[in-house]
């Protein structure tokens, strides 16, 4: 299961740079076009061009899934799948999506580390590696995706979205959707519940409903308000934080203003209940508020992403409300540090091998 | 204690580089000699080269995703845990690591 866990990650970690590119050039494009009514064929090629990026995302994902548990060899079956997996051969079957791609994936790379064990002699081992475990692999990734897989994760795939979607589309649902997604982000700070809120939204990323951009948005807060707010406590009632944490909140602010959380975690370390509480009210709020008024956004990268929201002054307020209610709420509960607050937890989770 | 480790987290811009600082001062409160790998969002920055895998006594993989070269490792004890541990709780991470290794008689 860790394995499979870290292949995930191995494979959202080498597709990420495609999902700003894509989205920022679409986010940029589309502010060139709708704001300054900018009417050159230039920008809409490149518009268009930015869409065939996001057409890259999926097997980017499903090759690096696959490297990560069989290494070279395996990138070319995972790619294969995760383009097959976004892009079905067979009709009626419908894109499994993000899903289908860490199938094939995982898929490819058990395969491609259980051929390599297979016996050659010699004088084939050249072969084996150039020829052999590229085609096989290929050929039955290829198989297994258009057919069986196509059609089951498939299913699957559209069940999930059209879950979400329902629950969009229902302005009650909605609103929880959105929070429930900001305060997955704000609990562990760019740690793994937070990438399962983001995973979600590369999942419906491109579905043609919006859903994607929408989820977005709504995830805004969750990664903004936790290190605006800490910082911005920590300036507003020094007394209450110790030296450290007075030193990095500028840092804190500004790196929570484009998007990146981890700025909060030594507030969080220190004082974990009342700051990722505080984070995770603040942040739900915001993420409520952006799914409510119905903002979606198609940017990343915190306040780099204003631009691209549907509405830019409501997109900054809900993102304003959660840092605000956050920072109340550790002002308000926030007690006075103790004298030597660097204990170290006693047990670490680890294994040694050889 | 001589050790050499890699950190590694999906987005590779913050946790990596925590986890990297993390260790590099509980080995140099320890005495400790350290060496750390950060694999990160452009890639392999501090490399550690074969000879210092040598001379190392063991291997520390603080990652959440898989690396990139981890050829270079084979044969030397390796402990891998979350990027988290690493941030967290270095100190006792390496005091732990160095109980280990004596008890299996690795290091003196």
């Amino acid at each position: 299961m860790k394995n499979i866990k870290k292949a995930l990650m191995t494979g959202v970690s080498y597709m990420l740079p495609f999902i700003v590119v894509a989205g920022m050039t679409i986010a940029i494009t589309g502010i060139l076009t709708n704001y300054f009514s900018v009417t050159s064929d230039a920008v809409t090629k490149l518009n268009g061009f930015a869409w065939t990026v996001m057409g890259f995302i999926p097997p980017i994902f499903g090759a690096y899934v696959a490297y990560a548990i069989g290494d070279k060899a395996a990138i070319a079956p995972g790619f294969i799948g995760g383009w097959i997996a976004a892009n079905p051969i067979l009709e009626n079957t419908s894109a499994s999506g993000f899903l289908g791609g860490l199938v094939a994936g995982l898929i490819a790379g058990y395969l491609v580390n259980w051929m390599k064990k297979l016996p050659f002699s010699k004088t084939f081992d050249s072969l084996k590696s150039m020829l052999v475990i590229p085609l096989v692999s290929s050929w039955v990734i290829y198989f297994l995706m258009a057919y069986p897989i196509g059609i089951a994760v498939g299913a699957l795939n559209t069940a999930i979205i059209n879950g979400l979607l329902a629950m969009a589309s229902n302005t009650g649902s909605a609103i929880l959707l959105g929070a429930i997604l900001s305060a997955m982000c704000a609990f562990d700070m760019g740690g793994p519940m937070g990438k399962i809120a983001i995973t979600f939204v590369f999942a419906v990323w491109s579905d043609p409903s919006g859903l994607g951009f929408l989820a977005n948005a709504a995830v805004f807060p969750g990664i903004m308000v936790p290190a605006i707010s800490c910082g911005l406590a920590a300036k507003l009632a020094p007394k209450k934080f110790t030296e450290s944490e007075r030193d990095i909140s500028t840092n804190a602010i500004v790196t929570g203003l484009v998007g990146i959380t981890e700025g909060t975690l030594p507030y969080a370390f220190r004082d974990p209940i009342c700051t990722i509480a505080s984070n995770m009210i603040g942040s739900a709020v915001g993420g409520a508020m952006m799914m409510g008024l119905k903002i979606s956004c198609s940017g990343v990268s915190g306040i780099v992403g204003i631009p691209a929201a549907s509405n830019p002054l409501m997109f900054v307020v809900c993102i304003a409300a959660g840092v605000v209610v956050s920072t109340l709420l550790q002002l308000f509960f926030k007690k006075e540090p103790k004298s030597d607050e660097t204990k170290e937890d006693s047990s670490v989770d680890y294994k040694i091998e050889f | 204690m001589n050790v050499v480790a890699v950190c590694a987290c999906p987005t590779g811009v913050a946790h990596t580089y925590l986890a990297k600082k993390a260790l590099e001062n509980a080995a140099a409160e320890l005495g400790f000699t350290i060496k750390v790998e950060a694999q990160g969002a452009l890639g392999i920055e501090n490399e550690i080269t074969p000879e210092e895998v040598a001379a190392a006594d063991v291997v520390i993989l603080a990652i959440e995703v898989e690396i990139a070269k981890r050829e270079r490792f084979k044969g030397k004890p390796t402990v891998t845990v979350p990027v988290q541990a690493a941030v967290k709780n270095p100190k006792t991470l390496l005091k732990e690591i160095e109980q280990n290794l004596r008890e299996k008689h690795l290091i003196k």
